[in-house]
C-alpha cells in the first residue's frame, strides 16, 4: 500500500507533466469573431450555466458510487447494498422518460 | 524515487495509448476493408505520434467569447486525472505503482471528473453545436455510469474488496471474475463504449450532426490533448475490464520472470479488449441520443442489476 504523501506527490507530478506537455504547443493564436455554423453567419453565444451544479453532479456520482460498492462489498451490510439498489432502480423508474 | 516511477510511467502510459489508438485505427479499418495507416512506421504504427506532433504544432483558432482560462484548464486536468487513475492499474505485478484501500472508488470518481470536464469544456465555447454536444454528454453520463457502477460493484462483491490488489489477488487464487459475473462484463464493455464515445455511442461529437459537438472550436495543442486522454481513456478503461474481470496481469507465469510475464499477460488481454471493443465499433451504426439512453436503461441496466442480484443471493447463501 503505499501512502498518502506518495499519492500526493504523484498527483503533483502527473499535474506537471500535463502542464509541460501542454505549453510545449504552440500557442499561435486567430480569433474567431463567429463560431462554426455550417455556412451561416450565427453570432458567439454562450448557454448560461451555474458551475455549482455541475460540481454537485460530481458530488453526487463520486458519493453514489462509493455507496454501492462499500455496501455491496462488505456482506455484513447486505441490507444497504439492496437499499441501494432499489434507490437506482427508482431513478430508474423516476426519469421522465417522454422528455427524451 | 515514487517521481521518477511517475515520470517513467506516464511517458510509457502514453506510448501505451497511442499503441492502443493504432490498434483500434487498424481493426476498425479491417473490418471496413481498408487498409488503415500504413506509412508512417511499420504498417502505421507511428501514426497516431505523428498526428499528436503536427496538432502539437498547429495554430490554435478560438471563437470571441469563449471562456480563455477553461480552454487552457481543461485538457491540462483532463490529462492529468487520467494519468492519475492510470497509476492504480496493476500490470506488473498485483498492486499498482500507486495503491490504496479502497482505490477502485478513486478511478471511478476521476473517471466521472473527466466527463464532467467535458462538459464544461463544451460550455465554455460560444457556439450551439458545443452547446449541444454538451448537453448529450450529460445525458450520456447519467445512462452509462449506472450500469457501470452495478458491473463494478458485482466484481466488487465477488472479490469482497473495493481495492484492486484484493481483487487481482482473488482472481489468481480463484477464477476470472468474469466467470461468474458475464453480464456485468458485458455491461461494463458497452459503457466503455459510450465513455469513449465510439460508435455507437459517438453522440456527443457527432460529426455529421452537430460537426464535432463539444470538440467543434477545439483545435491546435488543445485538440491534441484531448485526443490524447481520449486514447488514455481508452487504455484505462481496457485496463479496468481486464483487471476486474479477466483476471488482471495473472497467468502462468515462469519463477523469476514474474514481473515481465505478468506485464506480457497483461498486455495481450488488453489488446484482446482494446480489439473487442474496436470491433463492435465497426459494425454498429451510431444512435441517436434517445436509442442510446433507452438502451441502457432498459437493456443493459438491468442486466447489470440481474447480474448483481444473482451474485448477492449466490453470496448470501455461501456459494461465493
Amino acid at each position: 500500500m503505499s501512502s498518502l504523501v506518495d499519492v500526493l506527490v504523484s498527483l503533483i507530478v502527473v499535474c506537471i507533466i500535463s502542464t509541460i506537455t501542454y505549453f510545449t504547443g504552440k500557442s499561435i493564436k486567430r480569433v474567431n469573431k463567429n463560431p462554426f455554423a455550417s455556412g451561416e453567419t450565427i453570432p458567439p453565444q454562450r448557454i448560461q450555466y451555474l458551475l455549482p451544479w455541475l460540481f454537485s453532479l460530481i458530488v453526487f456520482v463520486a458519493i453514489d458510487a462509493t455507496l454501492l460498492l462499500i455496501a455491496v462489498s462488505a456482506p455484513s451490510v447486505l441490507l444497504t447494498a439492496l437499499a441501494c439498489l432499489a434507490l437506482v432502480l427508482l431513478s430508474f423508474l423516476l426519469m421522465p422518460w417522454g422528455e427524451t | 524515487m515514487i517521481t521518477v516511477y511517475v515520470i517513467i510511467a506516464s511517458i510509457l502510459f502514453l506510448l501505451l495509448s497511442m499503441l492502443l489508438e493504432w490498434v483500434d485505427r487498424k481493426v476498425y479499418a479491417h473490418v471496413q476493408h481498408r487498409v488503415g495507416p500504413f506509412v508512417t512506421g511499420y504498417h502505421g504504427i507511428l501514426q497516431p505520434l505523428a498526428d499528436f506532433l503536427k496538432l502539437m504544432n498547429k495554430e490554435e483558432v478560438i471563437v470571441e467569447g469563449s471562456d480563455e482560462f477553461l480552454l487552457h484548464a481543461m485538457p491540462i486536468l483532463s490529462l492529468s486525472l487520467v494519468l492519475f487513475a492510470l497509476l492504480f492499474i496493476p500490470i506488473t505485478s498485483i498492486e499498482g505503482i500507486l495503491s490504496l484501500r479502497g482505490d477502485l472508488i478513486i478511478i471511478l470518481a476521476v473517471s466521472v471528473i473527466i466527463h464532467v470536464l467535458y462538459i464544461v469544456t463544451g460550455l465554455s465555447q460560444p457556439s450551439f453545436f458545443a452547446s449541444v454536444g454538451a448537453a448529450r454528454w450529460g445525458q450520456l453520463l447519467v445512462s452509462f455510469e449506472v450500469p457501470l457502477l452495478l458491473s463494478v460493484a458485482s466484481a466488487a462483491l465477488v472479490a469482497n474488496s473495493i481495492t484492486l490488489s484484493d481483487i487481482v489477488s482473488f482472481q489468481i487464487s480463484n477464477f476470472p471474475i468474469g466467470f461468474f459475473a458475464p453480464l456485468s462484463l458485458l455491461a461494463t464493455l458497452f459503457s466503455s463504449l459510450a465513455k469513449l464515445e465510439k460508435t455507437p455511442f459517438s453522440i456527443p461529437d457527432a460529426e455529421t450532426e452537430i460537426a464535432g459537438g463539444w470538440l467543434v472550436e477545439i483545435s491546435g495543442r488543445r485538440l491534441a490533448i484531448f485526443r490524447i486522454v481520449t486514447d488514455a481513456k481508452y487504455l484505462l478503461l481496457s485496463s479496468l475490464v481486464v483487471t476486474l474481470f479477466l483476471g488482471g496481469p495473472s497467468g502462468p507465469v515462469l519463477p523469476g520472470l514474474e514481473p515481465i510475464m505478468y506485464t506480457l499477460w497483461f498486455l495481450i488481454k488488453l489488446i484482446i479488449v482494446a480489439m473487442i471493443l474496436s470491433y463492435i465499433r465497426g459494425i454498429v451504426a451510431r444512435y441517436r441520443i434517445d436509442q442510446a439512453i433507452r438502451l441502457f436503461w432498459f437493456r443493459i441496466t438491468p442486466l447489470a442489476a440481474l447480474n448483481l442480484v444473482v451474485l448477492i443471493v449466490l453470496s448470501t447463501i455461501g456459494v461465493i
